[in-house]
């Protein structure tokens, strides 16, 4: 059971990804039949349906496909996080996923849409001072920031 | 664009004339009234009955569902009304998507003979329970493992979130404005305040009062978003034959239609993220009822956001994808002289979120001529249920 707003990062559909996310590699299930990335992790892929899929770090270049910012808690964890921006990231090795996360370094009034963004890789904000798992050992996930001339990875 | 086969539609039988509702009622929509769902469900059950001139004992099938809200079942039925009578009992009904696809379940009983007279019911008590955190609309959501890992520690949760990623899309693909949004929450608010029952009743809301508000989760503001409230509603089905006898004018189900989305209730992960299963059951439902989009009178779709309302209508084929925005704009969902009436009775967003059994309810008034806000020679109505990974249509028309 994962404590909410936490990820279970054992649960084995999606442990990779957290996994990876502790290295700094971003981690996806790839179909070893037609080479797609997939996402959510499925049992089988969803372009050629093989089952022979395998976990493998990739590119975390990608572009901004829509985005909100959240200025109200709709939830009591969220009140030290708010207002803050979830977004959903194509990426350019495989437009077909489209992978959930924080927009970071970038002012809001800043962003638009189809932007090129790249991965980092921070600690989920529950975790900071004053949060509601501040003290703990912080679960690091994959987050995204505007790609600049720099920070190709 | 993406796979055009991102979703399906069930096969149904056709069941274009055979049940007929006889009978509707509503509970009081609410804020919280410290009811339970049962105690709502059975003052919307008994006024329905009123209103089909039945008695309890001339019930004998019953339809709820599982999944939200109450569970209404025989039992329940036999608790509230004293009687002990055999009934026959379905899941497939209550709100949502199954208040649309209830007479199509109802149909196949009455062919099998295991039903004359069907109660559907659905009632919630979400703004009651909303303080203790028992119950409520993002309970499902938060506990599905995917979700609990790949979205909702990202912020990407509740369905406000959703749908506010969603509209933003929307916006910048076919270039659909705050404005058109809000025209869909301006009418659906005048709507409301027509109406005797609705939450919103006393609660008038302008274009410009509308744009003046702050975003909940840009681009959507609060008046974009449903209600929540405690509340209820049943209707009472039968046989067309046996509807000939009954007080009221009965209400004919002509077509109804049913799909769902391949990416399941991820909408993150919906290939065609800027629609909805609506393309793939509407046109069954139309075609089943021998009608087309510009033959119906008077439209309720399942609205817990605007933008849910507004792709439905393209989806369904009022007007072309991405048309939508210009479609609504200014008073054109009005019921007296818009182009498309629609949720003449305020929807979810002002009227009570009752997850669409009020819709139908509603349609059911304004093809007998009783509605608050009555469309003028109203024949055909349609709903469109819309409930995470799935879609329905329902085709009525006035017997």
């Amino acid at each position: 059971m994962s404590r909410f707003p936490l990820p279970d990062v054992e649960w084995e559909r999606t442990q990779p990804y957290f996994e990876g996310a502790v290295v700094g590699e971003l981690r996806l299930p790839r179909c070893a039949n037609c080479a797609g990335y997939n996402w959510f992790p499925p049992e089988r892929c969803y372009y050629c349906d093989s089952d022979d899929l395998n976990w493998e770090a990739c590119s975390g270049q990608g572009s901004l496909f829509s985005y909100t910012v959240v200025n109200r808690a709709f939830v009591k964890p969220f009140k030290t996080v708010t207002p803050y921006v979830t977004a959903l990231i194509s990426l350019a090795v495989e437009p077909r996923v489209r992978l959930v996360s924080y927009i970071v370094d970038c002012p809001p009034s800043l962003l638009e849409m189809d932007m090129p963004l790249d991965v980092v890789f921070r600690p989920l904000p529950f975790f900071d001072e004053g949060a509601l798992f501040a003290g703990e050992a912080p679960i690091v996930v994959p987050m995204f920031r505007p790609l600049t001339a720099g920070s190709a990875s | 664009m993406a796979d055009a086969d991102w979703g399906t539609a069930s096969d149904f039988e056709d069941l274009n004339g055979q049940v007929a509702i006889v009978g509707v009622g509503e509970s009081e929509h609410t804020k919280a009234s410290g009811r339970s769902d049962l105690e709502i469900a059975a003052e919307a059950i008994e006024k329905a009955l009123n209103d089909a001139g039945l008695t309890p004992a001339d019930v004998d099938g019953i339809m709820f569902n599982r999944g939200a809200g109450s569970l209404f079942d025989a039992a329940a039925f036999h608790a509230h009304f004293g009687t002990k009578h055999d009934i026959w009992e379905s899941d497939r009904g209550g709100g949502m998507v199954w208040a649309g696809t209830a007479p199509y379940a109802a149909a196949k009983a009455f062919r099998n003979r295991k039903a004359k007279v069907i109660v559907n019911s659905f009632a919630v008590a979400w703004a009651t329970q909303r303080s203790s955190m028992t119950g409520g609309p993002g309970k499902f959501h938060a506990e599905e493992q995917f979700k609990a890992n790949l979205e909702v520690p990202f912020g990407f949760f509740p369905q406000p979130v959703y749908f506010a990623s969603i509209a933003r899309r929307h916006m910048h693909e076919f270039g659909t404005t705050s404005a058109q949004l809000g025209s869909i929450a301006v009418s659906c608010r005048r709507h409301a305040n027509r109406h005797p029952g609705a939450v919103m009743r006393e609660k008038t809301l302008s274009l410009d009062q509308y744009l003046k508000r702050p975003f909940l989760a840009d681009p959507l503001r609060v008046e974009d978003c449903c209600l929540i409230s405690d509340g209820g509603g049943a209707f009472v089905m039968t046989t067309a034959e046996r509807a000939r006898d009954t007080p009221k004018p009965p209400v004919i189900a002509a077509g109804v239609g049913q799909a769902r989305s391949k990416s399941g209730s991820y909408w993150s992960q919906q290939p065609d993220f800027t629609a909805t299963p609506q393309v793939f059951c509407a046109p069954k439902a139309f075609e089943m009822a021998g009608i087309t989009a510009a033959d119906v009178d008077v439209l309720a779709l399942y609205d817990p956001f605007t933008i849910a309302a507004l792709m439905q209508i393209e989806d369904m084929g009022f007007c072309a994808k991405g048309e939508g925005g210009p479609f609504v704009e200014g008073s054109r969902l009005d019921f007296d002289g818009g182009a498309l009436p629609y949720n003449t009775h305020g929807g979810m967003l002002s009227h009570a979120y009752v997850l669409g059994i009020a819709h139908v309810i509603e349609l059911v008034r304004q093809l007998r001529g009783e509605a608050a806000s009555q469309v003028g020679n109203a024949d055909i109505a349609v709903y469109g249920g819309y409930t995470g990974h799935m879609a329905s249509t329902l085709v009525l028309r006035r017997s």
